[in-house]
Parts: structure tokens; C-alpha cells; sequence
């Protein structure tokens, strides 16, 4: 227990069937210490964190708790010995309400048997408001709220634990940057409090900001260990990476795309988020949306996809009338959807590389309906080698591929259509440095060879450098139009909190 | 691809211990008469799993099973001529019954978005009326020939039914996986909004494997009619939870997306084969759904253990 360690794992391995997910990984976490555990996608964290959260147990390895013997053989084990974790995916319970979830497995009682609905509420209402986050509406079913809301709500029954350490694996991905901010105001008074806070985070920015310690590994190993005093951005990249440092360098600036309208999208409304969103978008123009949470940026994106109603407003795509019905109108017309959300709306996950890829493209090679396999796989291992697509075969079912790879495969599956226009939600989230580096090329290219591509993000330094020209949605609105080249992270932060009226006006004016 | 997942294997594996009992108690039954009644006790059962097959796989359940195949089994102890090129012509027309049975569930579930368990609920029992409405007493004619050729052998050795089996699999079932339907309903099964997200139709989709999963209980009351030599609007209810027990045993998952046709018509070799064991045996009817039930539980103990050893990560 010297130097206040509270968390010691030493050699730690674990391998599911061949795959060797960690081999030999030491950890070592202190009490009051924010300590960043950094890697790329598959270098281990994850199985790390379950491992520590008691849902998977290793095959090697030892790990002291407070200097005891720690071997968890269920998340309530875990917290038993006083972890608590916030996994990636979301495990709330969708129908609970917000009170509930918070104090699930812990619900104060009357009597010792009926659950006290307003001691839960209000154990609640202190949890979320000690973190910063008071939430009007305590009673509403979680399934209800926005990502964001529900990331909080995770972390909150997290912290009702009143854990010694606090594991977040990417607990901040689907936060806005002032949610983030605040988020972290609140790990720094956890921390003063002598909490241990072990923190995931693909945002080199979050690591620099509040990271103590940091931990890297690599292919399932620890590979370097840092403080604040050597923490240094390109070394962990490096350390990362491996021998092949990857290029986080910063984007170059876009060249001027033509003037030749794609799609015009004029005073859409939905029954309740978007009230009139209006812009155009280029031939071979990368035009990225910005906007904090839940300002209509999803519903604008479905809209285009035609899975979203619409009330009212018109579209033009090509110089022609564009309302989808269904996203198989809008793949006929040209269009192409990439989801940050792979799991459920990008990916069929037990199907393979190859079936994702050809979906929407099995006519061309079905003849009576039969398909020609042969002709299918052709054509999937032209897209795999483009997109250094990282699977065994084109067979191989996309569950087990990581995460980035699995993003590969959605846009292969997008590139396939040869589509005009490419919807690009969030496509990003999660994933891994080198890989987003190679997506980043790639959604250049595209532009360059003259489609159009709308492109959302919650990482503003990526929208800035990406993006030819920028709108930024506040409230179902587009409350500013900027050149990229020209603005700083703060103009867009401005417009997104809806606060800069007279700039918005200036800016509209200007193409 | 799907069909490398080995997901039947375990049903094959049940189906040769449980007929290699079958045969080790009774040695003077290896014969191509026994060959030939054991297929004619399973083919029935196997046409109704695969028919569920196709729903299951969607990712819905069909509760009409039994009730289809009774109705089937009905109309044709009474429109079945005695002889000739008729009997062909009525049996297509009943498959093609069978079809209309399915697109009115698949037009509820699909297009209407109504649940497929509540559904199927609702036309099973719109099935038995019109079963009892055409069969109000069990009886009717079945044609000798119908009989012969569907539940005897080709060249005396090799059985009709598990030829029809094979055939059906060979050239229905391997191309539909492998076509743009077979993949959308594994698709539709496996992530409905993913798969509509990817541009696929997937209405359509679901529509058309309710639509085959009728046809194909059109081909099990013909061949139930033929098997049994009878009409009764009651006796082909008991194929509604055998078939969910045999798309069980035969490893489709019931959460659909995956599994397929080969587990489920093992599954039903592996039940048909157990219960012929349990008779041979002189084990009483009430046991033997007990026996049924363990099994059935095993196969699902055995499928998670399975997934657990996969290691769930």
C-alpha cells in the first residue's frame, strides 16, 4: 500500500478462443490519481476493464485491491471490493426511469422490504446534482433521453457506488464539450477525495487535460507508463502505434470545391426537432454539420436517408425532386449512409464481411435470383484491399472484427453503390488513431473525385479540419454557415450554444 | 458464410445415438422397411420445422403450424380424386393454399406490423375452423397412389419422403440462402433496423419467408395426408410446438439470424426417432413427452454452453 496504490494487476492475460487479447498487462492505479488507459481499437483496454469489472476473468495474472488478493467473479464482486465500472455499451435498463437506474441493485427501502420511491428520487437528485448534472426529470423512462443524457445517467449509478475507483471506459464519447467540461470539474473533486479514477478516451485532448498518469498498451501488452510532468502527445502516439508512427498530424486544408450544387435541402421540419433547416451542399464538397446534442443533427441525417418523417420542406438532389420514403429509395437515388452507430443501424454483426458489403447491391450480380458468388466475392475483395480492410477473409463474420475495421466495412459497403451522396453520421466514434487517419484520407478522396459529403462529428478539431464549409444546427436550426479555413473552434462553439445572433447574419451572407 | 456455421451439427450427432439405441435394442428392424417407416414418422415433423425455420429465422415464431397442416390435411381427404393426373394437380393446389395461409400472416406481420406470435395465434385459429368447417368428422378418402408414392421407396431401398427432403434442400433451399432473399431474411432476423438501414426491403423480406414457410406446410399436410390415409381437422395440431422444438434441437437460434433448414429437419429425425425408440420401448405416451421435454431442455443447455465456450466477449 505504499505511495497510496490501491489497484496493482501484474500480468495479466486473457485469450478468447486464438485470439490473444492481453498477454501480460501491469497496471497500477493510485488512490486520487486520474490515470488515462490508452491504446489503439484491439490493443486491450476493453477486456482490461471487464476483466477489473469482474465480467471476464483472466487466464494469468494477479491483481491486489488495497493490497488483498482481488478475484472477481461477477460485477457485484467488483463492487463489493469497491469498483465500479461504466462500460462502453450502455447497460441501462430502457424502461426504468431515470431514479431507478440510478439506484438499481441498491434501491433504499421502508421497512427493509418496500422499495422508498422518494428516497430513491431524491438519492438520485443528489447523485446527479454533486456531479454537476441536475436533470429536470427524474422519472422519466431512460429510453426516452438523449445518448448523452443516458452516458450521464450511467456514470451517475457508478458513482451511487461510492466506489474507491471509477472506471470509465469512453464515458465521455457521446458528450458534447461543455457536458465533457463539467464532467471533468466533477472527477477533479472525485479525486480530491481521495478516488482513484481509471479513464478510456480516444481524445488525446481529455488526456492532456486531466490525465495524472497514463498507461499504454499495445496488442495486449503495457508498453509505457507516464505522468503529467512526461507526458508528451507525439510519444504516446508513438507508443501506441508501435514502430510505424501514425500521422496525427493535422489535416491540410481542403482545396475550393466547385460551385455546382448537389443537393439543396430547403426549410425541412419534423414534428418536433428540426424547424427548418435549410442549406446546399457541393459537388465534391466535404460540408460538415456541427451542433452540441440533440439540436436535430440525427433527424436531418435520417431525414436525408428517409428514415426520419418530415412535415415540411423540400430537396433537390442532382437538380431533381428528392424525397426518400425508405433508405432503399434514397440507395437508389445515389445515397449512401455511414452510422457511428455500427452495431445497430451500420452492421448486420453475425453476418459476414462479405454480406454487409453487397447488400445493397445483390441485383447485380443475381440472375433468377440465384447469386453469383463468385462474381459477389470478386468484387468484395477489390473493396477489402481498397480500404486495407483488416479480415481473414471475406467470409469472416464482422462480431469479430474490432471496431475500426467494422467502420471499414461501412463505408465499403456505402463505396459499393457508387453513390453521389455520402451521409457520414458520427462515422469516427471509437475508433482508433491510425485508422481514423485513413478514413480521413478517404473521405477526401471521395470529395475529390466529386461526390458530395455531409459529414457530422462530435470531435470539432476533426469537423474543422475535414470539412470545406461548416453549418452548425442550434435548436432544429442552421444558425451559421462558416468556411472552415476561416474559424476557430470557438466561433463554432458559439454558434452551436446558439449565443452569436449578429455573426450568424454576417456569416449567412457569405457563401 | 452462414452455412459455415456448424450449427447442426450437435442434431446429427443426438440423431445417430438415438437411432443407433434404436437399432442396438432391436437389431431385427435394420431392414429398408424400418429405414423407410422411421423417414415416413419424421418427414411430416421435418417439413413443419423448416417452415418454421424460415419465420424463426426472421426472428418470429409461428404458432399456425399445426393448424395449417390440419387444415391441409382436411380439404384434401375431400377434394383428392381416387386416381389419375388429379391427385398431382389438387396436392400443387394444396402447397398453393399453403402459401395463402402464409402471406396472411406474412401481410400481418410484415406489412401490418402486427406481432407474429399474436398473429399466428389468430389465423391457427382461423385455420382450425376452416379445418373443422371442411372436416367436421375425422374420415375421408386418401388416395392409394397418393399413399404409395410419397410414403414408400424409390427402387424399393431408398425412401420417397427423405427423397422429397433432399430434393426441397438441394434445389429450394441452397439457392435461397444464396440469393438476395435468403440474406435479407438472415439479415432481418439478425438486426431489423441495421438491415433496414442498409437499403434492404425488408417488409418484403419477412412477407416472402412467411410465404415459403406456408408452402412448405402446404408439402407437410400432403404428406401427413398421405402418411396418416385419413382427414382429421384435430390431428396435425401437435406439430405446432414439435416444429419449435425441432428448429430448437437443430440449433436456430429462436432470437432468429441464425441457424437454418439442415438442424431443423435433423431436429425432427432426432424427435420422430426418440419417440419410435420410447414406443418400442412400451413407455407410456405421458413419459414420452416427458422424455421430449428433457431433451429439449438439454438442447438448450447445450447450445449456451456452447456459446460460453465461444467465449461471449
Amino acid at each position: 500500500m505504499q505511495d497510496g496504490v490501491v489497484l496493482e494487476a501484474k500480468g495479466i492475460a486473457k485469450a478468447f478462443g486464438a485470439v490473444q487479447a492481453l498477454q501480460g498487462v501491469d497496471l497500477t492505479v493510485r488512490r486520487g490519481v486520474v490515470h488515462a488507459l490508452l491504446g489503439e481499437n484491439g490493443a486491450g483496454k476493453s477486456t482490461l476493464v471487464k476483466i477489473l469489472g469482474g465480467v471476464v476473468r483472466p487466464d494469468q495474472g494477479t491483481i491486489l485491491v488495497n493490497g488483498r488478493r482481488y478475484i472477481p467473479r461477477s460485477p457485484d464482486d467488483a463492487v463489493k471490493a469497491g469498483i465500479a465500472v461504466v462500460f462502453q455499451e450502455l447497460s441501462l435498463i430502457p424502461d426504468l426511469s431515470v431514479a431507478q437506474n440510478i439506484v438499481l441493485g441498491q434501491e433504499p427501502r421502508r421497512g427493509g422490504v418496500i422499495i422508498d420511491r422518494a428516497a430513491s428520487r431524491r438519492r438520485a437528485h443528489d447523485i446527479l446534482t454533486s456531479m454537476g448534472f441536475p436533470l429536470p426529470d427524474l422519472d422519466v423512462p431512460v429510453r426516452e433521453l438523449p445518448l448523452s443524457t443516458r452516458q450521464i445517467i450511467e456514470i451517475a449509478r457508478a458513482v451511487a457506488h461510492q466506489p474507491q475507483i471509477l472506471i470509465l471506459d469512453e464515458a465521455t464519447s457521446a458528450l458534447n464539450i461543455e457536458q465533457t467540461q463539467r464532467l471533468f470539474a466533477f472527477l477533479r473533486r472525485l479525486r480530491e477525495t481521495g478516488v482513484a479514477i481509471l479513464f478510456i478516451t480516444h481524445r488525446m485532448s481529455e488526456v492532456a487535460e486531466i490525465a495524472d498518469e497514463i498507461t499504454v498498451l499495445r496488442d495486449g501488452q503495457t508498453v509505457g507508463h507516464l505522468t503529467r510532468d512526461t507526458f508528451d502527445v507525439q510519444h504516446v502516439v508513438e507508443l501506441m502505434a508501435g514502430e510505424s508512427s501514425a500521422a496525427l498530424a493535422r489535416h491540410v486544408v481542403p482545396q475550393a470545391t466547385t460551385e455546382d450544387v448537389l443537393l439543396r435541402v430547403d426549410a425541412l421540419k419534423d414534428e418536433r426537432v428540426l424547424r427548418g433547416v435549410s442549406f446546399e451542399l457541393r459537388r465534391g464538397e466535404i460540408l460538415g454539420v456541427a451542433g452540441l446534442e440533440g439540436q436535430g443533427q440525427s433527424e436531418l441525417f435520417l431525414a436525408l436517408y428517409g428514415a426520419h418523417r418530415l412535415t415540411s420542406g423540400s430537396m433537390t438532389l442532382a437538380g431533381h425532386p428528392y424525397r426518400p420514403l425508405n433508405p432503399w429509395s434514397a440507395v437508389h437515388r445515389g445515397v449512401a449512409f455511414i452510422p457511428g452507430d455500427r452495431r445497430n443501424l451500420g452492421l448486420i454483426p453475425r453476418m459476414s464481411v462479405r454480406a454487409n458489403t453487397t447488400f445493397p447491391i445483390l441485383s447485380r450480380f443475381s440472375r433468377l435470383g440465384l447469386l453469383n458468388l463468385r462474381q459477389e466475392e470478386a468484387v468484395v475483395r477489390q473493396l477489402i484491399a481498397q480500404l486495407r480492410i483488416k479480415t481473414p477473409s471475406p467470409d469472416t463474420v464482422v462480431d469479430l472484427l474490432s471496431g475500426g475495421t467494422q467502420q471499414k466495412v461501412c463505408f465499403a459497403r456505402g463505396l459499393a453503390t457508387e453513390p453521389v451522396l455520402y451521409l457520414m453520421y458520427d462515422p469516427t466514434r471509437g475508433i482508433d488513431v491510425g485508422t481514423k487517419a485513413e478514413i480521413y484520407r478517404l473521405v477526401e478522396d471521395l470529395a475529390g473525385a466529386g461526390a458530395g459529403v455531409l459529414f457530422f462529428s462530435t470531435d470539432l478539431d476533426e469537423l474543422l479540419s475535414l470539412s470545406h464549409r461548416l453549418i452548425v444546427l442550434y435548436e432544429g436550426r442552421v444558425t451559421g454557415t462558416l468556411v472552415a479555413r476561416d474559424v476557430t473552434p470557438q466561433d463554432v462553439l458559439a454558434l452551436a450554444f446558439g449565443m452569436d445572433r449578429q455573426r450568424e447574419r454576417v456569416q449567412h451572407d457569405r457563401p | 458464410m452462414i452455412g459455415r456455421d456448424r450449427y447442426w451439427v450437435a442434431s446429427l450427432v443426438t440423431w445417430v445415438v438415438a437411432i443407433g439405441v434404436y437399432f442396438l435394442l432391436n437389431p431385427l428392424h435394420v431392414s429398408p422397411f424400418a429405414l423407410s417407416s422411421l423417414v415416413n414418422q419424421s418427414t411430416t415433423l421435418a417439413f413443419a420445422a423448416v417452415a418454421q425455420t424460415f419465420v424463426v429465422l426472421t426472428g418470429g415464431i409461428d404458432l399456425s403450424v399445426g393448424p395449417a397442416i390440419s387444415m391441409i390435411n382436411s380439404l384434401a381427404s375431400n377434394w383428392l380424386p381416387s386416381s389419375g393426373i388429379g391427385i398431382i394437380l389438387i396436392a400443387l393446389a394444396l402447397v398453393a393454399i399453403g402459401c395463402l395461409a402464409g402471406a396472411l400472416n406474412g401481410i400481418c406481420v410484415a406489412f401490418l406490423d402486427l406481432p407474429p406470435i399474436i398473429v399466428t395465434l389468430a389465423t391457427g385459429f382461423v385455420f382450425s375452423g376452416i379445418a373443422l368447417f371442411a372436416r367436421p368428422n375425422p374420415g375421408g378418402t386418401v388416395p392409394e397412389q397418393l399413399t404409395s408414392s410419397l410414403t414408400g421407396s424409390v427402387g424399393g431401398v431408398f425412401p420417397s419422403g427423405l427423397l422429397l427432403t433432399i430434393l426441397l434442400f438441394l434445389f429450394l433451399w441452397l439457392p435461397v440462402r444464396e440469393s438476395p432473399l435468403g440474406r435479407s431474411i438472415f439479415a432481418v432476423g439478425s438486426n431489423e433496423r441495421g438491415a433496414f438501414a442498409a437499403g434492404l426491403a425488408t417488409r418484403r423480406a419477412k412477407f416472402l419467408a412467411y410465404v415459403l414457410a406456408g408452402g412448405f406446410l402446404g408439402v407437410a399436410g400432403v404428406f401427413f395426408t398421405a402418411y396418416t390415409a385419413t382427414g382429421d381437422a384435430l390431428s396435425g395440431n401437435v406439430y405446432t410446438l414439435n416444429s419449435i422444438a425441432a428448429v430448437v434441437l437443430g440449433g436456430t437460434a429462436l432470437t432468429g439470424g441464425r441457424g437454418g433448414i439442415l438442424g431443423s429437419i435433423l431436429g425432427a429425425y432426432v424427435i420422430a426417432a426418440i419417440l419410435s425408440m420410447l414406443f418400442f420401448l412400451g413407455v407410456s405416451p405421458f413419459y414420452q413427452s416427458v422424455v421430449q421435454g428433457v431433451l429439449l431442455l438439454l438442447a438448450v443447455a447445450a447450445a449456451s454452453v456452447r456459446n460460453l465456450l465461444r467465449g461471449a466477449s
